[in-house]
């Protein structure tokens, strides 16, 4: 039980995907800018990297080793990837439109945001069991979903902050993102 | 036959890769069939907002075609006769921020108008039913037109065609067609808000009373509750109760009177707002004020009348206590 807490304790705070690993920063600075599509996007995101997860256990431990062809993981898992993101669309599309529409730049994202690819494959070098991997992907989401929707909430503030005329935009969101990053920084060494 | 595949690597690793697109190609193509978009397409939603003038003010031939550029990324406030009640509706169907009406479009106009043609002068050149784009103009060549007001959506597009000048803008007429309720008077809806603020702060207090009586007896009930070592002495307390409750005509004729106050209070305050709205609005029929006043009058009434009896009752109960111990005596 206390190795499950680990793992989420140190995928959620001390190598947070975004913040500490660098991987999904795409999504991360781009659609930080309002707060509802960042939980729009953050529950997205989280579906398709839980099923990712799960699916790329059962292909990597069922077919890629017995067949002894693991060198083919980083494109079989963008494959499951990528139908995962497009079986995603088409139920969103039919079932809620204005959803749809709010997250239409945002599913490619998805389907292109390497904390995905990233949580896959590391469960498979870590070695992972199916429960260890599934509870890997919960953390590395509930990380991606805090620190997205904390920056957009900042960005929220920001845009109508008082920023000096030529840090306004783009470059203030990178710097308070370096903050954050630094703030996470303190996590290390926790667990 | 799967020895010789597994053994060659390049093989295992085609045909792992070929099956695995089809697999998945296969699920894609099965669940894009089985969830098939049935609903509108965004044109046709964007569309539904728009007002549907087809006056062409946002420089396109219409609103459909408007609703096409809108999603092809054009700007959202180009519609005067929507206006921003429009702008408000695509913002949040598009979830994007809610600019303010382009001017250079046009301004918004409140009044619906319509179209009308002063038919005297109407030469009969057909132009403006050329000009109309919901064939909203009936006539012939040579012959009186007219606009059909129900079907007019008021876009001004057959003014300036019109060699005569014969065409006016009219305000449409508040007729069974397309026939809505005024809106509310802001000065009654002040008043009714006003009034309901000082009703609730009323509410407070009195809660807050009743709250510190509660409480307050409550605390007495405490300290008073004695054991009671027979009936007797219970039966006596009860009496004895009732007796300083009976026994005081004084306190009653005071709150008697604090009533009939209150009641004329209120029976003044009603005529003063009456006379202040017929003040205010001399046309209206302040039906409700009127209604407000007489029943301040009826519960006016209704006090000074339960004013004998309960009195009288009191006189008498007090008559006899004094009384029954003279008998006694004699």
């Amino acid at each position: 039980m206390q190795e499950f807490a680990v793992i989420l304790l140190s995928t959620i705070f001390v190598n947070n995907f975004v913040l500490v690993q660098c991987l999904g920063l795409c999504p991360f600075i781009d659609a930080s800018s309002k707060l509802e599509s960042a939980i729009s996007l953050a529950g997205a995101t989280t579906f398709v990297l839980m099923t990712t997860v799960m699916f790329s256990y059962v292909l990597n431990s069922w077919i890629l080793i017995p067949l002894n062809i693991e060198y083919l993981k980083t494109i079989l898992f963008i494959l499951v990837i990528v139908a995962t993101v497009q079986l995603t669309k088409i139920y969103i599309e039919k079932n809620n439109p204005l959803l749809h529409r709010s997250l239409l730049i945002f599913l490619p994202l998805i389907a292109t945001n390497s904390a995905v690819l990233g949580v896959a494959l590391q469960n498979t070098a870590k070695a992972h069991t199916f429960l260890e991997s599934i509870l890997y992907g919960l953390g590395a989401s509930i990380g991606f979903s805090l620190v997205l929707i904390l920056f957009a909430a900042m960005r929220e503030r920001l845009s109508v902050a008082d920023v000096p005329e030529p840090f306004k935009g783009a470059s203030i969101a990178m710097i308070t993102a370096g903050l954050i990053s630094l703030a996470f920084m303190g996590f290390s060494g926790i667990v | 036959m799967y020895d010789i595949i597994s053994q060659q690597s390049f093989y295992l690793t085609l045909v792992t890769l070929t099956s695995f697109c089809i697999i998945f190609g296969g699920i894609l193509s099965y669940v894009s069939v089985r969830f098939k978009l049935d609903s509108k397409p965004i044109v046709e939603i964007i569309d539904s907002l728009l007002p549907q003038t087809q006056c062409g003010q946002c420089s396109y031939p219409g609103c459909k075609p408007y609703a096409q550029a809108i999603v092809n990324g054009d700007a959202i406030n180009k519609c005067p006769p929507g206006g921003q009640k429009t702008i408000n509706a695509l913002a949040s169907l598009l979830d994007i921020n809610t600019p303010m009406l382009d001017s250079q479009y046009g301004e918004e106009n409140d009044t619906k108008l319509v179209a009308y043609i002063r038919e005297d002068e109407c030469i009969g050149c057909t132009k403006c039913i050329q000009a109309c784009p919901v064939d909203a103009i009936l006539g012939a060549a040579k012959l009186m037109h007219t606009v059909i007001e129900n079907e007019c959506t008021g876009c001004d597009l057959c003014i300036d065609p019109c060699p005569v000048d014969c065409i006016d803008m009219l305000p449409v007429k508040n007729s069974l067609y397309g026939w809505k309720w005024d809106q509310p008077s802001l000065v009654l809806s002040a008043d009714k808000a006003r009034n309901r603020f000082e009703y609730q702060k009323y509410r407070k207090e009195k809660e807050l009373i009743a709250k510190k009586t509660l409480r307050d007896s409550r605390l007495n009930k405490t300290t008073k509750t004695k054991e009671y070592s027979s009936a007797e002495e219970i039966i006596q307390a009860a009496m004895g109760s009732a007796a300083t409750k009976k026994s005081s005509p004084e306190k009653e004729q005071a709150r008697f009177l604090r009533r009939i106050a209150r009641a004329e209070d209120q029976l003044r305050s009603a005529q003063n707002k009456l006379e202040k709205l017929k003040l205010a609005m001399p046309g209206d029929k302040h039906e409700r004020a009127i209604a407000a006043t007489e029943d301040a009058h009826i519960r006016l009434k209704i006090v000074r009348s339960s004013h004998p009896i309960e009195l009288n009752v009191l006189q008498t109960a007090q008559a006899t206590i004094q009384s029954t111990p003279k008998k006694i005596r004699q």
